[in-house]
């Protein structure tokens, strides 16, 4: 062995030069201080490392890089660990390279005789920063093909060569294909080198000067590199792939986004954490001017002034003054990146638009993950996707007028009101039950939502179906005694001051019977009325709930029973035919909506309205008439997807504009409704209804 | 620089060096170990990956043509295998690979041989009135037994398939080709699925 290791070094002189470095003197001792360096070219040995490994399954192509990136992310072997050290290990270097150079600043290490080691410093610097730009694209997702817009914009305005270079960095006038090899060749092939070339030139000028040792230490003991110093870096390189294994193992892997969309806004999209203070600043920046000032002028001052440390700290003074600018400037640093994340934080549609992104990430991902990726890309696989489309469509058809749940279809809110009823939850049990009640019908989600403008105001109209809830329906819910009233509306009293009533005990307790039973029937016609959907979280309830539901659709269609609803409208064969009011058949099932999608002013459903010529509302078009408008098989998409939406009680919209919390009757949630253990099928609908349902009621 | 002329280091104990000295090449070589796993685990990722459902151990039943395609005089014929494939993060239809088919005559099932050569998997050309390998020259019968097995590159006889005839929903037209496709290993005497 012995001999093997001497002939090596004979010939090669490996042996000598392992033994010389191990054996480096370090006057006054090892110091945890000196393993900072040591740490960041660890860090970049573990990129270069899991940067080949991941070279071997990433595909730059606009077409593949997603989905190959997705394969290795979701499908390979160890592939979340690779992609999630990779990552990670890219933000410690920029976290170490900041330790690094503020304490070269603050040991005045970056005084003589060491300047150009400083300065080699400040290119690797640079050369880093490009290195995570350039791979920041390379997942193709909504994220980095902003950020990467973002940036060669900014290298665009550079004066003189700035539009050249924007050019060839991005290959051409658009984003794509080129954009991608170009990055891909930056990141794994040019930049590397370039990085490689400049840290052994600094790493030459380390060896050659060694580490800076504090003064008071040159007299005491000194050490060699191995094995004490080596132990600190180790130790300490430990704990930077340690704290990169736990983030990997805490956040599952690195985030991947939906794939980039290049004529879809996103708002969600921000640069990594270490660029945000740069994107707080360009906020600050107005106009051309100012653009030119935030993203060269400021940080080109900033290179310049640590460039020239090394001749400004000859004199104490100097020193004194770059320790100052190095503090002030990470104070300004973090400030900035503190307040990118404090207005985030507080920006509602930012955090509406990264709950869609995330949302959105999560389909595209499942569904490669089920179906594979076709040889058509990514888009085709999501083409049938209900998931996608529904929230796609609804916000370029539906949201100018709709809203799902207060927002847009894709979390998006906005203060402008809508001209149309809130679809979230459409048809469902709790949606019919707020909707027919005297408290909440009115509200924006329903028909408070029909104005039209009149002085300036808009005015909300005073229909036949919001009348019949605020009057007759509201009657079921007026338990109170009647009293008498004069012409001036004042409740008469008798001479001892008594309230006069205007209705006997007997009436008034008969009154009270009936508007119970109306209360009950009522809710009943609601879940027969919400059956009719056939919506796929009721149908377990419903089927256990079939008796009640048949005598819901005898209460619908039957008007002389005690609800009023056949009167304007037809249902299941009964009901008063030319009525105005829409069709109560199939409403809410995939069938119903689809039609009215296409056709509203059918008989079926609007056509009064739309016959009406002094209608003072804005009406909904015809998607099936009207020209590139949506296709059947898109309104099929549109109609599942807002079936298969779970209805969200907490919906903010209500809260935001009614003003005082709907009250569900308990019946309406879907647990607790009033189950016929024995339908009594010769009972009245009224005696039955008595007899079983007093809890909807009672629940007021 | 090896020497330990320098002032200031003390003799050192050498049990107590040798002792660090050991945990710091074992931490030093922890320390890199977990970006180069995850690296080799992604690098050997197909060796822990079930085969593809295409070309597997058990075959795949694929649809090849129409029995009336394939002659009745025993000339054979080569036709694509396409059916469902998996290529990495790719799933598409898509040629798994070809056969050819021959009947003696027209009451005869078709006999299926892989068109891939048992040498080293280039396409054997039908050259009348045998099946040529155009990368090394093995020779075929067109049953597919080698020709002159003593001096032919091909160290086996070319792969036989199963083949079934489904008849077609339509009684006018005439039965499918069905063949349980699959691809083996190259360059071994003894026949074995991939």
């Amino acid at each position: 062995m012995k001999t093997l290791v001497n002939w090596l070094d004979d010939r090669t002189g490996v042996v000598s030069a392992i033994n010389a470095f191990l054996f480096t003197y370090i006057p006054g001792g090892p110091r945890w201080r000196y393993s900072w360096g040591t740490v960041l070219l660890f860090a970049f040995c573990v990129q270069a490392i899991t940067g080949v490994f991941l070279m071997t399954a990433y595909s730059p192509s606009v077409d593949s890089a997603w989905a190959s990136v997705h394969h290795i992310n979701f499908n390979m072997t160890g592939g979340q660990w690779l992609r999630g050290i990779h990552h990670y290990t890219a933000s410690a270097v920029v976290a170490l390279l900041a330790v690094h150079v503020v304490q070269v600043i603050i040991y005045g290490a970056y005084r003589a005789p060491r300047e150009v080691t400083f300065w080699l410093g400040l290119v690797l610097l640079q050369i880093t920063l490009a290195m995570s730009l350039t791979g920041y694209l390379l997942p193709w997702d909504q994220r980095g093909y902003r950020a990467t817009q973002v940036s060669t914009n900014l290298a665009g305005i550079t004066p003189g060569l700035g539009p050249y270079i924007k050019k060839v960095a991005v290959g051409g006038d658009a984003y794509g294909n080129a954009t991608l090899t170009r990055f891909y060749a930056l990141h794994v092939a040019i930049l590397p080198a370039i990085l490689v070339f400049f840290l052994a030139l600094h790493l030459t000028m380390i060896r050659r000067h060694g580490v800076t040792t504090p003064e008071k230490a040159r007299s005491s003991r000194g050490a060699y590199y191995w094995p004490h110093q080596f132990l600190r870096d180790a130790g300490l390189c430990g704990a930077v792939i340690g704290a990169v294994l736990l983030t990997v193992w805490w956040e599952g892997g690195a985030e991947l986004g939906p794939p980039a969309q290049p004529n879809v806004a996103f708002e969600a999209a921000r640069p990594e954490w270490y660029f945000l203070f740069l994107f707080q600043t360009l906020k600050y920046c107005h106009g051309e001017v100012g653009e030119l000032i935030g993203a060269h002028v400021i940080p080109g001052t900033i290179m310049t002034i640590f460039a020239l440390m090394p001749i400004t700290g000859r004199w104490k003074i100097g020193h004194y003054f770059n320790v100052g600018f190095t503090v002030c400037l990470g104070i300004a640093i973090a400030t900035l990146t503190g307040l990118a994340l404090y207005e985030d934080a507080n920006k509602p549609s930012y955090q509406q638009a990264l709950k869609w992104a995330e949302e959105e990430a999560h389909v595209y991902i499942d569904v490669a993950k089920k179906n594979g990726v076709p040889p058509e890309g990514i888009f085709a696989m999501v083409a049938k996707e209900a998931k996608i489309q529904g929230p796609n469509l609804f916000e370029a058809n539906c949201a100018t007028c709709h809203r799902i749940n207060g927002h847009n279809g894709k979390y998006s809110t906005t203060d402008e009101a809508a001209f149309a009823f809130d679809l979230g939850g459409f048809a469902s049990r709790e949606y019919l039950t707020e909707m027919l009640d005297p408290k909440t019908a009115a509200s924006p989600r329903f028909f408070g939502s029909w104005t039209y403008e009149e002085n300036g105001k808009r005015v909300v109209e005073q229909g036949a179906m919001l009348e019949h809830i605020q009057t007759t329906i509201a009657g079921y819910y007026d338990d109170a005694r009647k009293v008498k009233t004069d012409a001036n509306g004042q409740v008469e009293k008798n001479e001892k001051g008594e309230v006069v009533y205007a209705e006997t005990e007997e009436e008034w307790a008969k009154r009270k019977e009936t508007n119970l039973t109306r209360r009950t029937q009522l809710q009943l016609a609601i879940n027969a009325l919400s059956a009719e959907a056939r919506l796929p979280h009721q149908a377990a309830i419903e089927a256990k709930e079939k008796a009640q539901i048949e005598l819901g659709q005898q209460l619908l269609m039957d008007s002389s029973l005690g609800l009023e609803c056949g009167d304007c409208h037809t249902f299941r064969g009964g009901g008063t035919e030319g009525a105005g009011a829409p069709d109560l058949t199939g409403y809410g099932s995939p069938e119903w909506l689809r039609e009215v999608t296409k056709n509203p002013k059918s008989d079926r459903f609007y056509a009064h309205r739309y016959s009406e010529e002094d209608s003072k509302l804005t009406l909904m078009p015809a998607f099936g008439e009207w020209e590139e408008a949506l296709t059947d098989e898109q309104i099929d998409l549109l109609v599942e997807w807002m079936r298969k939406k779970p209805f969200d009680p907490a919906a903010p919209a209500v809260a935001a504009h009614g003003g005082d919390e709907p009250s569900v009757p308990e019946a309406a949630s879907t647990g607790d409704a009033p189950v016929v253990e024995e339908p009594a099928p010769a009972a009245t609908p009224d005696a039955t209804a008595a007899a079983t349902g007093a809890t909807p009621a009672g629940a007021r | 620089m090896a020497e330990s002329s320098h002032p200031g280091t003390d003799g050192p104990d050498l049990e107590r060096r040798n002792l660090l000295g050991c945990g710091a090449m074992l931490l030093g070589g922890v320390v890199v170990l977990p970006p180069l796993a995850a690296g080799v685990a992604v690098l050997t990722d197909p060796l822990t990956r079930n085969p593809a459902s295409a070309g597997d151990a058990k075959g795949v039943w694929v649809k090849v043509c129409k029995l009336t395609q394939v002659p009745t005089d025993g000339t054979p014929k080569r036709f694509k295998v396409v059916a469902e494939k998996v290529d990495a993060w790719q799933r598409s239809v898509g040629e798994l690979g070809s056969i050819y088919l021959r009947r003696a005559n027209a009451t005869a099932t078709p006999v299926a041989l892989q068109a891939a050569c048992p040498h080293v998997g280039c396409i054997v050309t039908y050259k009348s009135p045998v099946f040529n390998c155009p990368c090394h020259n093995s020779n075929f019968q067109l049953d597919g037994k080698r020709i002159d097995p003593d001096h032919s590159p091909s160290p086996r006889d070319m792969d036989s398939l199963q083949v079934k005839l489904e008849p077609d929903p339509d009684p006018k037209l005439a039965p499918d080709v069905w063949v349980n496709f699959m691809n083996f290993k190259a360059s071994q005497s003894a026949q074995e699925p991939v």
